[in-house]
């Protein structure tokens, strides 16, 4: 098991989270989203699944995390949500996340390896993974020169391409959620999660969509693609 | 794969993208994207390898900086189902790759804090 901090602002962001699950397995930091130019990821959580001899047996996929085996850390939430995030929780309780087919599937893998069920094949590993088309590889291009220039602390000229690479990569919501997390909205623990205009100053906001909108529009019942073995 | 200069090193170029210079062209996998020998040198023109690969460009001028996207081979994120190689940093900076495991399953699990 190797786990993987999607995030811009690197160790600084992902150290809090990294040190309460206290992992015994590897924890990297991918500040320019390495797994989406390499394997495809557009969402989180997802896997990929990589047999003894280096092959992808399975392509990234959408991956429920287990159950805990502790209590999560909590976090700070203020007492008095704010509208906002009272939507957001009441969209993200709609959505659809089945662990359980997934994790039969991976139990089983674990066992019997290449005899396994869900492990596939060369060729269908690469039909399965995204379809990517010379827009999004383009849309790619964009992100990384988005993250580099936020790292540098260029903000302003980031969105730009944050907004290229939305454009050119719509099923990507890590590419949204990245840049959408990086605007702020409300000060304290739920900065990071309000993504989307501020009650104050609404036409601020740099995006076409925000985390609302964009999940209502899909439903939020559709936004993780089903497990399909 | 981003740069801050139109040329690039062949190394650099090999070691960023995952493609591999040989006699053939530009290989990865089974894959090999024929290319003219003034692209396989020790130094080579990012722009015009961009364009013999078939590979996108973005540019920010005002930055000075390039960024070449993935190669679309197949129409796929994956050219092949050969696993990248992966080298990423730990919450201390520690570089770590991927390939290290070779030998184990592994599950690589992507999240965020946001």
């Amino acid at each position: 098991m190797v786990t993987v901090g999607l995030d811009v602002l690197g160790a600084a962001s992902c150290r809090g989270f990294i040190e309460a699950a206290a992992p015994k397995h590897p924890s990297l930091i991918d500040q320019h989203h390495r797994l989406a130019e390499l394997f495809g990821v557009i969402n989180i959580p997802s896997s990929i699944w990589i047999d003894e001899q280096g092959m992808i047996v399975r392509p990234a996929e959408v991956a429920p995390a287990p159950p805990l085996e502790r209590d999560a850390p909590t976090m700070d939430i203020p007492a008095e949500l704010p509208a906002r995030f009272v939507e957001i929780l009441g969209e993200a309780a709609k959505m659809v996340i089945e662990p359980a087919a997934y994790h039969t599937a991976l139990r089983d893998w674990v066992e019997k390896g290449a005899d396994s069920d869900y492990a596939m094949d060369p060729v269908t590993v690469i039909q399965r993974s995204r379809p990517r088309s010379a827009d999004v590889s383009l849309g790619h291009a964009h992100f990384e020169l988005a993250t580099h220039l936020e790292s540098e602390g260029q903000h302003t000229a980031a969105i730009k391409h944050f907004r290229e690479a939305h454009r050119l990569v719509p099923d990507s919501w890590t590419f949204r959620r990245q840049a959408w997390s990086l605007e702020g909205g409300v000060e304290g623990p739920l900065n990071r999660f309000w993504q989307g205009p501020s009650d104050d100053n609404p036409q601020d906001w740099p995006y076409e969509g925000d985390w609302l909108e964009d999940v209502r529009e899909v439903g939020a019942e559709n936004y993780n693609e089903p497990w399909k073995a | 794969m981003l740069l801050t200069s139109e040329t690039t090193s062949r190394a650099e170029f090999e070691h960023r993208s995952g493609w591999v210079m040989k006699p053939e062209g530009a290989c990865k996998g089974d894959v090999c994207i024929p290319l003219p020998d003034e692209l396989k040198g020790d130094t080579v023109n990012a722009r015009a390898l961009a364009e013999a690969m078939g590979l996108p460009l973005a540019e920010e001028p005002d930055f000075g900086l390039l960024a070449i996207g993935p190669e679309t081979v197949g129409s796929r994120a994956l050219t092949s189902a050969q696993a990248p190689e992966l080298e990423l940093p730990d919450v201390n900076g520690n570089l770590f790759k991927l390939s290290s495991l070779r030998g184990q399953k592994i599950i690589v699990y992507a999240w965020a804090p946001y």
